[in-house]
């Protein structure tokens, strides 16, 4: 039966359809340009309250948390232009060949990896960071020789921070291990397309 | 031209069903990636630009998004289960005993293609849906050349082993 190709393709032709829904993806097109369009609404609205400390807060705050804020301001300016471009281009579908889609598809993957990496990282350096501003405060406090912050309003505010901190250090370290198996089948299946 | 994009839909459905079918043997994750496929389709067809058939164009995407899936699902087992096997459209010219080896003989196929390496698979089974070597060639990024030594090795390796499963 199976000596041809006409008899292979035959065989293959019988296959059971199933059935595509298609109102479905109608709806979760629908659903994905919400979902754009509310992601690069908060894309932008991100450095807002760092804007907004700086307009109302800037003659309260002290120099080391005045620094922090300009710097950290700065530092998001260019990256929220940044994930907007890319979103912009994310949202379009290509039709390239196969093996550039593997190429592409690993690069993107490799990039997730690096930055959920340096995501992990830049969790347990925050985690520094904060001890030794707060640490700042709470020596100033217990010093007395400058008016620092209240024990009460450092530990809060050090304990939030290292909570959120600690928090995004394992999301990020399980966006590391998966997207790290993702290389691996994607590299595989580079290795078979060479 | 969205109610356009939906009667292409329809009428590559049965295409678009087989893709997914050579790369995913559960049916659950298969359903959930011909949605996908057909989801990237719709999108896709708002950039076609007519620089080749409508039907490579949308293999193309196709099979972009099942490697996609084949990467996103590692972890996933790909073998199906007892209770859990593709059935052939019943002929209503065979006899019953006829339909139900031709139910086995496109099992084994199913299997046999799921477990060839991507480029050996992607050249068989385009070629199954009557693409040229040219075409093929488009798909998958390889030369026209190489995709006539690829499909000729595979195809007899595919048909020994079915002959094999006899």
């Amino acid at each position: 039966m199976t000596n041809n190709t006409d008899d292979l393709a035959a065989l293959w032709q019988t296959q059971e359809v199933q059935a595509i829904d298609v109102e479905k993806i109608q709806r979760e097109l629908h659903m994905q340009r919400w979902k754009q369009r509310f992601y690069m609404l908060v894309d932008v609205l991100g450095p807002v309250p760092l804007a907004l400390i700086l307009y109302y807060q800037s003659d309260k705050l002290p120099l080391s948390a005045l620094i922090i804020t300009w710097a950290t301001l700065i530092i998001t300016v260019p990256f929220v232009i940044y994930f907007l471009w890319l979103r912009r281009h994310a949202a379009f579908t290509t039709a390239v060949d196969t093996q550039s889609h593997v190429n592409v598809l690993y690069r993107q993957v490799a990039n997730n990896v690096k930055i959920a990496f340096y995501t992990k990282h830049s969790c347990w350096v925050s985690c520094v960071m904060l001890l030794l501003f707060f640490g700042g405060e709470i020596f100033k406090t217990l010093s007395a020789s400058e008016e620092g912050l209240s024990l009460v309003r450092i530990a809060v505010w050090l304990g939030l921070g290292l909570v959120i901190s600690f928090g995004c250090f394992i999301w990020a370290r399980g966006r590391e291990r998966k997207f790290r198996s993702r290389l691996e089948e994607l590299a595989a299946i580079r290795s078979q397309l060479e | 031209m969205a109610t356009d994009f939906a009667a292409i839909l329809k009428e590559y459905n049965g295409l678009l069903s087989r893709v997914a079918s050579g790369y995913e043997a559960n049916e659950a994750l298969r359903q959930e990636l011909l949605q996908e496929i057909a989801l990237a389709v719709w999108q896709g067809l708002q950039r076609f630009e007519q620089k080749s058939s409508l039907k490579t164009y949308i293999l193309k995407i196709a099979h972009n998004r099942a490697v996609t899936h084949v990467a996103t699902n590692a972890r996933i087992p790909r073998s199906e289960s007892f209770e859990e096997h593709e059935e052939s459209s019943p002929s209503f010219t065979l006899n019953p005993e006829d339909n139900a080896a031709q139910d086995k003989q496109l099992r084994a196929l199913l299997n046999i293609v799921r477990e060839l390496p991507l480029p050996g698979r992607q050249v068989l089974t385009l070629s199954l849906e009557g693409l040229s070597y040219d075409e093929i060639a488009d798909v998958c990024g390889l030369t026209t050349s190489h995709v006539g030594v690829l499909l000729k090795r595979t195809k007899a390796a595919v048909v020994e082993r079915l002959n094999d499963d006899k």
